[in-house]
């Protein structure tokens, strides 16, 4: 019943704008996999290509072994949660499940237990005679659910699914969703700007910047070890570093900022390096240590210029003597009491989490 | 009475009108009931009355002249007015609906033009506009220097005074009032709507059937209404582009207050038509059963 998508080298432009430019992929059977990306990134018309409702400029688009490039959306098992949900509003809960099952001529008893079957797996009992304009949110977003899955499409594609609702009834619906996806075993393609979304229901996440897939992997792997300075940025908040390589010794990479400032990294096959390469790293905030004592290891000073609360955690963005500025982010309640504005902190970090995100250098921040 | 055109489902029930507005309303129930309901009422009267020898009204209470609409005659002219209203509407429908769909789906710069373009020929009087078209339809008329140029016919056809010219004409006069209220209805339909239906495996056929034309109803209806009524009691067309070879209702209502001087007779005519247009229209234009459903 699911399969596995295959996408070889898709593009499709408009006008001289390449909206999707050379995107090849490999969805596993039952996978889910996030397509995750600021606006404007090409995810969405990737996703249209997908449904059928953009034509490639080139390339070509296979489910199951099957090229389904040149069918017509009707034609294809791939069926779509749209942002808007587009639910139709003149048919009720239960006809607008059915509705697909209709399309395919399922002989009428089957839809009564297909759909009342759905109805159960998405927690809609009582809600089947309603209108859309009579539900909630929330259960809009199951009944346009229901009706994608209930006529056991082969790939299912999630169009920003939970855009429209409120940020704890978007957590809720994460858990659920992804429970739902893992259940009926169907392969899917969720399309989101949110990072959190990404992180919290794929099994894999690929990061889109102008029509390209940036990075393709596990979300614990893109978000530790981005390889591209916008992953970096995009996927959480980073520190960019740019600096050229001073010394190698061993795993050990020392590093020299054209202000003069030096810190150590552990880097990867660290040979391929000569001393004078331009390289940018990327710190993660959290892995930035702030303390009102001196750290051991690999320390500096640093002035605090910002502190924001944000609840569970406090964002403290320091400035070094170079004017170099570095955002930590603790959830250390002493760390972060011992931070005053203007005042002076002793901040560190492990080697092994800067991370290399680019073969080149950047200008200072 | 239910809105002309397209509704949009109301939510907050139903409130008491307030003192204000009923004075803010006032002017409009004032001309309706002069202009409207006393004309009619005046229309109602006089169908029961009679005539004397010179057309005066005699107040005596009859109903024979809604027994003269049943004769066989009348009734055969009735039946013919809603054969070419019928036409004309089927024609409307079949040229406005995708040209009204075609506007709505444009980006709204091009949709504005698109509609200016509909709406020109109200710039001109309705008599103007359908003596042009004798122009055009006439022995030596642009259609036949036309036809005739392209070599599709040797020699000029009788296209004026023919039943042909008379649809044109009502086809050409109320294109427009289908072509408006499905346009209102079509810009409001959600490409979505349309895209979801196909992404579940409806051809555009099915799409079509099954999504465009129930959201679009109150438009259908509305254009079906307005296109209609009018047209079946048209009599400026048919006797201009039809020479009176084929004469409709409306000629022979209008034949009645003007030549004959029978206004009762007249006034009954004119009594059974707004009857029947009126249960036609509660019939087409109901509200659906998915708007009326209140708000949870």
């Amino acid at each position: 019943m699911s399969d596995a998508i295959e996408l070889r080298g898709l593009s499709k432009r408009f006008g001289p704008v390449a909206a999707v430019d050379g995107v090849s992929l490999r969805v596993e059977a039952g996978e889910l996999l996030t397509l995750l990306g600021p606006s404007g990134c090409g995810k969405t018309t990737l996703l249209r290509l997908l449904s059928g409702f953009e034509d490639p400029t080139s390339g070509s688009i296979w489910v199951g072994g099957v090229d389904v490039t040149g069918l017509a959306p009707h034609r294809r098992d791939i069926n779509q949660v749209f942002q808007s949900y587009a639910l139709f509003p003149h048919l009720s809960v239960r006809d607008n499940i059915a509705f697909g099952l209709r399309m395919q001529r399922v002989r009428p008893g089957e839809i009564d237990e297909r759909v009342a079957e759905a109805v159960a797996l998405v927690s809609l009992g009582g809600l089947e005679s309603r209108y859309a304009h009579q539900l909630s949110g929330g259960q809009r977003q199951r009944v346009a659910l229901a009706r994608a899955i209930v006529p056991r499409p082969r790939v299912l594609l999630l169009d920003e699914p939970l855009s429209a609702l409120d940020a704890k009834l978007r957590r809720e619906m994460q858990v659920e969703l992804r429970r739902l996806q893992r259940k009926v075993g169907v392969t899917t393609i969720l399309v989101t700007h949110d990072q959190e979304e990404a992180l919290a229901m794929s099994d894999r996440v690929a990061v889109m910047h102008a029509g390209r897939i940036e990075q393709l992997g596990p979300g614990e792997e893109v978000y530790h070890r981005p390889r591209t300075p916008f992953v970096a940025e995009f996927l959480g908040e980073s520190n960019l570093v740019g600096a050229a390589v001073a010394a190698v010794e061993g795993c050990d990479v020392t590093l020299r900022t054209t202000d003069g400032w030096r810190f150590r990294a552990r880097l990867p096959s660290p040979e391929a390096f000569e001393a004078g390469a331009e390289l940018t790293l990327s710190i993660r905030p959290e892995k930035l240590r702030v303390s009102p004592v001196p750290l051991a290891g690999h320390a500096f000073q640093a002035r605090v210029v910002e502190k924001t609360f944000l609840g569970a955690s406090v964002r403290i963005v320091v400035e070094a003597d170079s004017h170099r500025r570095l955002t930590a982010l603790t959830s250390d309640t002493a760390a972060a009491d011992a931070a005053v504005l203007g005042g002076t902190v002793h901040c560190a970090f492990d080697p092994a989490d800067a991370v290399l995100v680019a073969r080149q250098g950047i200008a200072p921040a | 009475m239910q809105p002309l055109l397209p509704s949009t489902p109301t939510s907050g029930g139903s409130r008491r009108p307030t003192v204000r507005a009923w004075v803010l309303l006032a002017p409009m129930l004032a001309w309706l009931l002069f202009f409207a309901v006393l004309p009619l009422g005046i229309l109602a009267a006089y169908s029961f009355c009679q005539r004397d020898d010179i057309g005066r009204i005699v107040f005596s209470f009859s109903a024979a002249n809604y027994a003269r609409v049943l004769d066989p005659g009348y009734l055969r002219i009735l039946g013919r007015s809603l054969a070419y209203a019928g036409a004309t509407t089927a024609i409307c429908l079949v040229m406005g609906y995708p040209a009204a769909f075609f506007i709505a789906r444009r980006d709204a710069r091009l949709r504005g033009r698109l509609l200016l373009l509909v709406m020109i020929p109200f710039w001109t009087s309705f008599l103007i506009r359908t003596y042009a078209w004798v122009q055009i339809l006439k022995g030596h008329g642009l259609l036949n220097a036309f036809l005739e140029s392209a070599r599709l016919i040797s020699s000029p056809v009788e296209w004026l005074y023919t039943p042909t010219a008379v649809i044109i004409g009502l086809v050409y006069s109320f294109l427009p009032f289908m072509i408006l209220p499905i346009y209102a209805s079509a810009e409001k339909l959600d490409r979505d709507l349309l895209e979801a239906a196909a992404d579940l495996g409806a051809g555009p056929l099915r799409v079509f059937s099954r999504v465009a034309i129930p959201l679009t109803w109150p438009g259908i209806a509305a254009g079906i209404v307005l296109v209609f009524v009018p047209a079946t009691g048209m009599f400026a067309v048919t006797d201009l582009l039809g020479g009176a070879q084929v004469p409709l209702i409306g000629n022979v209502i209008q034949n009645q207050f003007l030549q004959a001087r029978n206004w009762p007779f007249g006034a009954a005519l004119g009594v059974v038509f707004t009857v029947l247009f009126a249960l036609s229209y509660a019939l087409v234009q109901r509200t659906p059963r998915w708007e009326r459903s209140a708000p949870p």
